[in-house]
């Protein structure tokens, strides 16, 4: 509700009364150091990765990271499992790589920190993962409002559900894998035409099914591919991460997002501290950040074809920039001069009139690319 | 009488020419410093007439003969007359309004007291008397019951008795028949005056005798009537509308009434005021006219609500013709609830709330709709920007009935399907709201009035969800006057808000909502006057509410929503209370009163037991209690008292001084900013205690200029218990503990308001400056259950500098020019004081709420009003208004906010909603 009525006030009213948004860097002179604890488990294979930092002031770019603190997982039965600090990335802790977590077992982390305070999870139970039951898209619409333009584009969605009724809280995050092509295609770079490109945005995706009457998520919203983007050009392809969260965590993440991913009306809730399940055992009023997330995890991947969308693209998405330049005569010299770092047609029609682009990204896809398939790739 | 038939056709033109020629008055003793002595007469009169007050009228004929005899002077006019009269046929009369009035050869008997006098006497003379008033009467008069242009109160037999006459009656608008809310009658010679009440109605205790009374208000015509008093009587009163002050933006009550009243914190608006002020959306609208006034707050431009004083928006009584209205806002708060075509004025009492007002801590804003004319039918109407409206109005019998109705609808709807966007193909978003009232008075004894009020809003964003809400409100109102001295109104009043939300997009989740409130009042309020230095009003009242926080129904075969439904909650309120304005002596007044409120929450209902020495969450329930139905399940209540005095220090000046207790038993959650529709309200229960709220306002008031500049300082400091807070990140709606995120705290509030206000004259408005505090404190032994530590941090709603300049020139009778300029401190914002990274993700965290602030707040907007041309043959009349809403364009922060995208960064963005001037055109007409 509270979102809607600011893409009200947004489209709406700014169509009218020319509402606008800019950006906001105030100086914050206010600063609270407390610890991050971040950390997660699940039954896939580690290494299992924890990240202990401070939080940092508003104005300011990096965390600093806590260096040789002592981790550790324990399982309910007692048994320890070490972290170990990596050579390279200080502040990050990680598992051996022998360590697997298993489903039904409870698992907590304890944390010293080399000031010798101990910090401490609760115990909890990695959940049994439910299976991803289906991914499936829509052709829909929809109102870009940075670009203030009509996209078309793939909207994507989940289906899920326990038998059992008791997974009820989900999180989910996807990773995006997309073959595209450079539109001027050269022998010179034959293997260079075609690449692979993928992003994972940051942050999870929450559902749950505590309203309703079965333990079942039937057409979720995921994410949405707009045909202006190269992802659809030529093939296209999701891989979604399922988790099975407690109660508890689940209320965390959407406090999370209710906090970070939401704001700009005046029906937003006041923005609270947000703490996790680590606390210090010698003091609970320790704030501290962060959280130790328990999960099973599930995984799907769909691909989706071109054929669904050609008649959409009109322009290569995404190279718009790629022009030629034009000399008049064919120059030797200067043929000479951009062979190797521009691609080149000679117009022998015209008497040898050179059309170039010194831009190699308009004819190397692996400038923003890798031409390296990736190995679940299906052609 | 044959002999004066022609006398008596002079005189009728004289009388006429003494009320219409009025001088300036210099020096109205009657003493005459010069000597004038062997003067000629008509040189006499000049001299006479261009000195001092009085004015001559003769027949030149008569007395261009005679010779002004003046044996001393200074001398009295009337002794000079006399003496210059005595040998001649001549006879003189000086009336009360200075008037000299010459006859020849006959005898101006001075009725008021002479008539008496003379049969008292048993004198010969009577038949003379009663011949020279039988002559004189005009057609007009006659009608009216004046004599000679007086009012004969009562049975002249009762001329002597030693007691008061009570003199009561009603001050209504002569062209509607609408009664005048606190109009002013006041006897200057005795200094004594009162003000007509809620229905018009006024009773004054006055010496048996002779007497000028003077009639007031502003936009009004004075009337002056003389009055012989015999005995109780009544005098009903029409005030004429000043016509050439049409356009005047005349800020508060009556003249004499910021001086004079005994209400400190009370502003009052009428409806031709507030049109004056230039609009935002081209809609007149009276919530965005209040919060113009010294200590009224808002969030932000187009938040619904108003903070008064420092109190949350849940905290105002906002009363519809005495039904409360439970959301005052369309369209998420860009319009308010109130069609400006029907609503005749509104009063915001922000302290010394009467006793008859409870429920709310902070204020009492009581909108009165029109009463229909009732002497002819007419309308009016409009077209803006954004909405259409239609109102008519008529008797139904003459003089005894009447009826007003009126509609508003957006076209909104219409606007965002020629907007080509993707995501509003198939949204929707309008609202519209409908008045209607109806009048009729029986008798002099016995009236009755219904009025009924329906809004209803509708929002749809790209055939997702739908959101519709709506207000349902009636009063019906029966007057009776017991006697004189005493009338009671007695009101059914019910009043509901209800949302409903539909949400079908996805088939499995598909569900509508249901929410609503029900609001069921009786009261009664009586009126005695039993006499002239008491002004009583009692009465009681009975609330039943009932609460249904929501049920939740799967819609289709396919949805897998769980049907859910919270239980209705059930309770009462009840009220009596007193108080009598009392006239201590000319100088101080006081008016003391009292009220006790009650409260029941009442069964079916559960109620858990909760451990007391832990936090109150689910986990720690003792044990659970089954309450029937109707069985009590919790008592509240307690004595409220209500006092204020006025010390007139001067003539143009008094202080005064009020406190006043209010406890409040229904309470809106909201844990966001600014009212939300699908916010929730809730009545006090097992866990929840009533707010209780005390006021301490002093003021000084001084008017200059005769009354047309008003000043006044006036400072307050309110404190109240048991405000409600929230655990972070709470929901409210279908949540079944509720109490489990409650919080209950402390809030004080203080300020200091001046305002300057020129009422009259071709420019007119006002300049308020507002410095003001307002702070919530939740503390508790659990970490979980504080806010900022338990400290008292200040509140979103909190201001502390604001400056309001209205202003409005009346250019001619058909242009004027308004401008209205508007600063305030930012309003409170909690800043991240922390930035961590959580799964690669750059997050915020926040502690301290409200530390900072947002930019400061500043507008200028003008509007421009051209009357249609003033031809009286016209079918409508027509108005014009534009307006320029942030003139400077200036980008007034509406909020700032700070999200962590996607790619895990943290953006800070600030939001501006009129980011540039917003020019609108309103078209009214009248008919």
């Amino acid at each position: 509700m509270k979102n809607k009525i600011l893409l009200f006030i947004i489209i709406f009213l700014g169509f009218i009364l020319q509402t606008c948004v800019e950006p906001f860097e105030p100086v914050i002179d206010k600063y609270d150091n407390l610890l991050v604890i971040d950390g997660s488990i699940s039954n896939f294979p580690g290494p299992y990765i924890v990240n202990i930092s401070r939080s940092y002031p508003y104005n300011e770019k990096r965390p600093e990271m806590v260096h040789s603190a002592n981790v550790k997982i324990i399982d309910d039965s007692g048994n320890k499992y070490i972290l170990s600090e990596n050579e390279s990335k200080k502040g990050t802790y990680e598992t051996d790589s022998n360590f697997q977590a298993q489903i039904g077992v409870g698992y907590k982390l304890q944390v010293i920190t080399p000031e010798k305070n101990t910090y401490e999870s609760e115990i909890e139970k990695i959940k049994t993962p439910m299976e991803i039951d289906d991914i499936y898209y829509s052709l829909e619409t929809r109102y870009n409002i940075e670009k203030e333009i009509d996209i078309i584009g793939a909207q994507i969605f989940l289906d899920t559900h326990d038998p059992e009724n008791n997974t009820r809280y989900y999180a989910w995050e996807y990773d995006e894998t997309w073959k595209f092509g450079v539109p001027f295609s050269s022998p010179k770079f034959y293997d260079k035409t075609y690449c692979f490109n993928s992003y994972k945005p940051k942050g999870l995706i929450i559902g749950t099914s505590e309203n309703l009457i079965k333990d079942e998520i039937k057409r979720f919203p995921i994410t949405f591919v707009g045909a202006n983007t190269p992802k659809l050009r030529f093939k296209y392809s999701i891989l979604i991460k399922q988790y099975s969260l407690s109660e508890h965590a689940y209320q965390y993440y959407k406090y999370l997002k209710s906090v970070n991913e939401t704001g700009g009306s005046l029906f937003d809730k006041t923005p609270t501290s947000i703490y996790g399940n680590m606390h210090n055992i010698n003091d609970l009023n320790e704030p501290v950040l962060g959280l130790f997330q328990v999960s099973g995890v599930s995984e799907k991947r769909i691909f989706i074809e071109k054929k669904d969308f050609d008649e959409y693209f009109f322009v290569e998405p995404g190279f718009r920039w790629c022009k030629f330049e034009y000399s008049d005569t064919a120059d030797t010299n200067k043929t000479d001069s951009l062979l190797g770092f521009a691609y080149i047609i000679i117009d022998t029609t015209t008497g040898g009139q050179i059309n170039f682009t010194k831009d190699s990204a308009c004819f190397d896809c692996t400038q923003t690319g890798t031409n390296v398939v990736p190995d679940f790739w299906e052609e | 009488m044959k002999k004066d038939y022609t006398c008596s056709i002079v005189f009728i033109l004289l009388i006429t020419l003494l009320i219409q020629l009025k001088t300036n008055a210099q020096n109205n003793s009657g003493i005459i410093y010069e000597n004038y002595d062997s003067l000629s007469y008509l040189k006499f009169i000049d001299t006479v007439e261009s000195q001092t007050k009085f004015k001559f009228f003769y027949i030149e004929d008569w007395i261009d003969t005679i010779i002004i005899s003046q044996k001393k002077s200074p001398d009295s006019l009337k002794k000079i007359l006399s003496n210059s009269f005595q040998n001649s046929k001549f006879q003189f009369y000086i009336d009360w309004d200075n008037n000299v009035i010459i006859t020849n050869n006959y005898i101006i008997n001075d009725i008021l007291s002479e008539y008496f006098k003379n049969r008292q006497s048993q004198t010969d003379k009577d038949e003379e008397v009663i011949g020279t008033y039988a002559f004189i009467e005009s057609a007009d008069d006659k009608k009216n019951g004046k004599h000679n242009g007086e009012i004969i109160i009562g049975n002249p037999v009762n001329r002597y008795k030693n007691t008061e006459a009570i003199i009561s009656g009603t001050i209504t608008e002569l062209e509607t028949g609408q009664p005048i809310i606190g109009g002013v009658i006041y006897i200057k010679e005795l200094g004594l005056g009162t003000i007509s009440d809620i229905n018009g109605y006024y009773v004054i205790s006055l010496p048996r005798g002779k007497h000028t009374i003077l009639f007031k208000y502003v936009g009004r015509r004075d009337k002056t009537e003389n009055v012989l008093v015999n005995d109780n009587g009544n005098l009903d009163i029409e005030l004429e509308e000043e016509i050439y002050q049409l356009r005047d933006v005349v800020i508060t009550a009556e003249k004499e009434h910021n001086v004079e009243g005994l209400q400190l914190g009370l502003n009052k608006l009428e409806i031709k005021n507030i049109k004056q002020i230039p609009s935002s959306l081209g809609e007149v609208d009276v919530v965005k006219t209040a919060i113009l006034l010294p200590g009224v707050q808002t969030v932000g431009e187009g938040a619904s609500g108003f903070n008064v004083r420092g109190g949350s928006t849940d905290q105002n009584l906002i009363l519809l013709d005495e039904s409360p209205i439970f959301n005052t806002s369309h369209m998420f708060g860009f319009f308010s609830v109130f069609n400006p075509d029907v609503i005749k004025d509104f009063k915001l009492y922000k302290s010394g709330v009467p006793a008859k007002y409870g429920g709310r801590i902070s204020s009492v804003f009581d909108v009165a709709v029109k009463n229909g004319n009732k002497k002819e039918f007419g309308g009016n109407g409009g077209i803006s920007p954004f909405t259409g409206r239609l109102t008519l109005e008529g008797p139904i019998l003459n003089n005894k009935a009447s009826f007003i109705v009126s509609g508003r609808r957006t076209y909104s709807d219409w606007i965002l399907k020629r907007i080509e966007k993707a995501n509003l193909y198939n949204s929707s978003a309008k609202f519209y709201d409908v008045n209607a009232k109806f009048n009729y008075d029986f008798d002099n004894k016995n009236s009755i009035s219904a009025s009924i009020y329906h809004s209803k809003d509708f929002f749809q964003l790209n055939s997702d969800t739908t959101y519709n809400y709506q207000n349902i409100n009636s009063t019906v109102s029966y007057k009776h006057f017991f006697s004189k001295k005493i009338y009671g109104v007695f009101s059914g009043i019910y009043s509901r808000y209800a949302y409903h939300i539909d949400h079908e997009s996805n088939p499995y989740e598909a569900f509508n909502l249901n929410y609503d409130i029900e609001y069921k009042e009786f009261k009664s309020v009586f009126a005695y006057f039993p006499n002239i230095n008491h002004t009583v009003n009692f009465g009681f009242n009975l609330i039943k509410y009932e609460l249904n926080p929501g049920n939740m129904t799967p819609i289709g075969d396919k949805s897998l929503i769980g049907e859910k439904e919270l239980d209705s909650e059930n309770s009462i309120e009840n009220a009596i209370f007193i108080n009598d304005e009392i006239k201590i002596s000319n100088k101080l007044s006081i008016d003391a009163g009292f009220r006790f409120s009650s409260f029941f929450a009442l069964g079916p209902g559960e109620i858990y037991d909760y451990n007391n020495n832990t936090p109150r969450t689910t986990a720690y329930r003792l044990d659970t209690l089954i309450y029937d139905k109707n069985k009590i399940i919790k008592t509240y209540g307690g004595p409220e008292f209500r006092f204020s005095t006025r010390l007139k220090t001067s003539p143009t000046s008094s202080i005064k001084a009020s406190y006043n207790r209010m406890r409040q038993y229904l309470h809106m959650l909201s844990n966001t900013t600014a009212i939300s529709p699908t916010d929730i309200w809730k009545a006090s229960d097992a866990y929840i205690p009533p707010q209780v709220g005390d006021q301490y306002a002093f003021g000084v008031f001084k008017n200059f200029l005769s009354n047309t500049v008003e000043t006044s300082v006036e400072v307050y400091y309110k404190s109240i218990k048991d405000i409600i807070g929230y655990k972070g990140g709470s929901d409210f709606l279908l949540n079944e503990n509720i109490e489990t995120i409650l919080l209950s705290g402390l809030g004080k509030a203080y300020g200091v308001e001046i305002m300057i206000k020129k009422k009259t004259g071709r420019l007119n408005g006002w300049i308020s400056y507002t410095y003001s505090s307002s702070q919530n404190k939740f503390d508790s032994k659990y970490l979980e259950e504080r806010i900022n530590d338990g400290e008292f941090y200040p509140s979103d709603y909190d201001k502390p500098h604001d400056l309001t300049i209205v202003s409005n020139l009346r250019y001619s009778r058909r242009f004027s020019f308004s401008n209205n300029f508007t600063y305030s401190t930012g309003r409170p914002v909690t800043y991240p004081v922390a930035k961590y990274i959580v799964q690669e993700k750059e997050l915020l965290h926040y502690t301290l709420r409200n530390e900072y602030r947002i930019p400061n707040y500043l507008r200028w907007d003008l509007s421009f009003n051209i009357e249609g041309n003033l031809k009286s043959q016209k079918l409508a009349h027509s108005s014009w208004a534009f307006s320029v809403y942030n003139v400077t364009g200036r980008k007034n922060v509406y909020s700032v906010y700070f999200v962590s995208n996607a790619k895990g960064n943290v953006n800070g963005y600030k939001l501006s909603i009129f980011a540039r001037p917003i020019f609108t055109i309103t078209y009214n007409f009248k008919f």
